[in-house]
């Protein structure tokens, strides 16, 4: 697996009205022949942005619809892997978080910097700052 | 339209109409939509869902949004 996808790189491949959407799609489309997958975390922020009212609007998805489509998009010729943290969260690696919604990020990085793969991310801060762990994608 | 009583203790009408009060309903209104909780509907998605592709379509209604606001909805 070369690539672990971050929260917003993921669900921005697989909704359209996502400013990134096109970006992160035709990323993504072209990323899985060499491997990728998400966090357990990434799938359950997925089916919470399409469970959620004040982002979907009227368009809001039952936790069904939300995993029946997040299990299609994981599926396919270049299926996606579903990862699992092997360890606890490092405390050197998250005490470098600069705000609340920083964690995750610095969480998701280090589940793929322990399975050897890139964080791809739109967050090009972090992958200026780790460019070992995390990619930007393009 | 059907009528329905039913008894309840002073305490426990006294609470039934404060928290109806709070919610800005009438009693009847509220106890309706304690009894029939509304549940979404489940909706024809607009989405292209193929095994390895997946696209949503947002609804008229939905914004747009940046990568955030995506990070507004998860964790603030």
């Amino acid at each position: 697996m070369r690539y672990l996808l971050d929260n917003d790189v993921f669900f921005a491949a697989i909704y359209d009205r996502h400013t990134l959407h096109v970006l992160a799609r035709k990323w993504l489309d072209a990323a899985k022949p060499a491997g990728w997958g998400i966090a357990s975390e990434t799938y359950l922020a997925a089916v919470r942005l399409l469970m959620n009212p004040a982002v979907m609007k009227s368009g809001q998805l039952t936790a069904a619809q939300a995993l029946h489509a997040i299990g299609a998009e994981l599926g396919g010729r270049h299926p996606g892997q579903m990862v699992m943290a092997q360890r606890k969260p490092d405390p050197k690696l998250l005490k470098m978080a600069t705000g609340h919604k920083r964690v995750m990020d610095f969480w998701l990085a280090q589940i793929a910097a322990d399975h050897g793969c890139k964080l791809a991310t739109n967050d090009g801060g972090l992958a200026v700052a780790w460019p070992n762990i995390a990619e930007k994608i393009s | 339209m059907p009528t329905l009583t039913f008894k309840a203790a002073p305490a426990e009408a006294k609470a039934i109409r404060a928290a109806a009060r709070a919610k800005h309903m009438s009693v009847s209104e509220y106890l309706r939509r304690a009894a029939l909780p509304r549940t979404p509907k489940a909706k024809a998605t607009q989405a292209t869902i193929k095994p390895g592709r997946v696209v949503i379509q947002g609804a008229a209604d939905a914004p747009f949004l940046t990568s955030a606001d995506v990070a507004s909805a998860l964790y603030d």
